[in-house]
């Protein structure tokens, strides 16, 4: 369970340049997102992957890992979660929960949603 | 006079390999820090701060609008300096070419040349890659599709030892 001392952090990728928008997750969002991680830790992402473009490339989770059941760094995008962390080699799991797309509405809620609707993501 | 074109070549190779940043993606794509906290300016400067460096922050003179004059005035505030694209940075000192584009009053991003010619980008905490948006290699950041960073600002020489970013 995230605390203030240990937050979970969530960043959506808009920008290249300047600093991407970000939030501190709420102890529901972040027992959503670890359901949801469990739930996608039982399929790997075996497919392509998008290269690297301008524009909405996704979100990010960071975490201690310490305070949350959480790998210290997940990116969802186009339906594959990238998971990682200090010292870990990178695995690819199927976003099977559609994580990206709760990802989305609570940026909605958080204020973001001019900035998805200028990205073109809806 | 084989010996002396020996060396000269050699001289240039050494230079080359000490001055020019040679396309690594490797280096900046890991599965935590590195890629997530570095972004397009420092990758093009070849220089990891992890803290998705801001031109101008550096040296206490940030930009204040996304557009080319400011962004660059940042830049050059850091220690880059404006160049003629065709013209390069020479070989005087050790520098290497980056180029500036913004999406006014959206954001901005920087390309750098690499070792081999070619160009390359970090798009934010995303991978490095040699590829513009349509999946091209990028032999001209001023022709490449950069998506909606219509505004082509400017190149730039960033020489070792003499920026500053942040």
């Amino acid at each position: 369970m995230a605390n203030q001392h240990n937050p979970v952090t969530i960043q959506l990728l808009a920008f290249s340049g300047r600093p991407n928008p970000s939030w501190t997750a709420s102890e529901d969002l972040v027992k959503a997102i670890e359901a949801s991680v469990k739930e996608s830790e039982k399929k790997s992402y075996r497919g392509e992957l998008p290269f690297p473009q301008l524009g909405y490339q996704g979100f990010v989770i960071e975490s201690s890992g310490k305070s949350s059941g959480l790998p210290g760094h997940i990116r969802v995008f186009r339906g594959i979660l990238f998971i990682g962390g200090p010292g870990q080699k990178m695995r690819n799991l199927e976003d099977s929960q559609n994580l990206e797309r709760l990802l989305i509405d609570e940026a909605v809620k958080e204020g973001f949603g001019e900035i998805l609707k200028e990205l073109g993501v809806k | 006079m084989k010996k002396l074109l020996q060396r000269l070549l050699r001289a240039i190779a050494n230079w080359i390999r000490r001055c020019l940043p040679a396309y690594n993606p490797a280096a900046w794509n890991d599965a935590n820090g590195i890629q997530h906290h570095n972004n397009c300016y420092n990758y093009a400067c070849n220089h990891a701060t992890g803290t998705f460096a801001q031109p101008g922050r550096g040296t206490g003179a940030m930009y204040a609008s996304l557009s080319c004059d400011d962004v660059s005035a940042g830049a050059v505030s850091d220690g880059l300096a404006a160049i003629d694209c065709d013209a390069g940075c020479g070989c005087n000192d050790c520098c290497h070419q980056v180029a500036l584009v913004v999406a006014p009053d959206w954001d901005f991003h920087w390309y750098r040349k690499d070792r081999d010619g070619k160009w390359s980008h970090k798009p934010g905490s995303t991978q490095a890659t040699n590829l513009d948006q349509s999946g091209n290699i990028i032999t001209d950041p001023r022709t490449a599709d950069r998506g909606r960073y219509t505004h082509f600002c400017g190149c730039f020489c960033v020489c070792k030892g003499k920026f500053t970013i942040n």
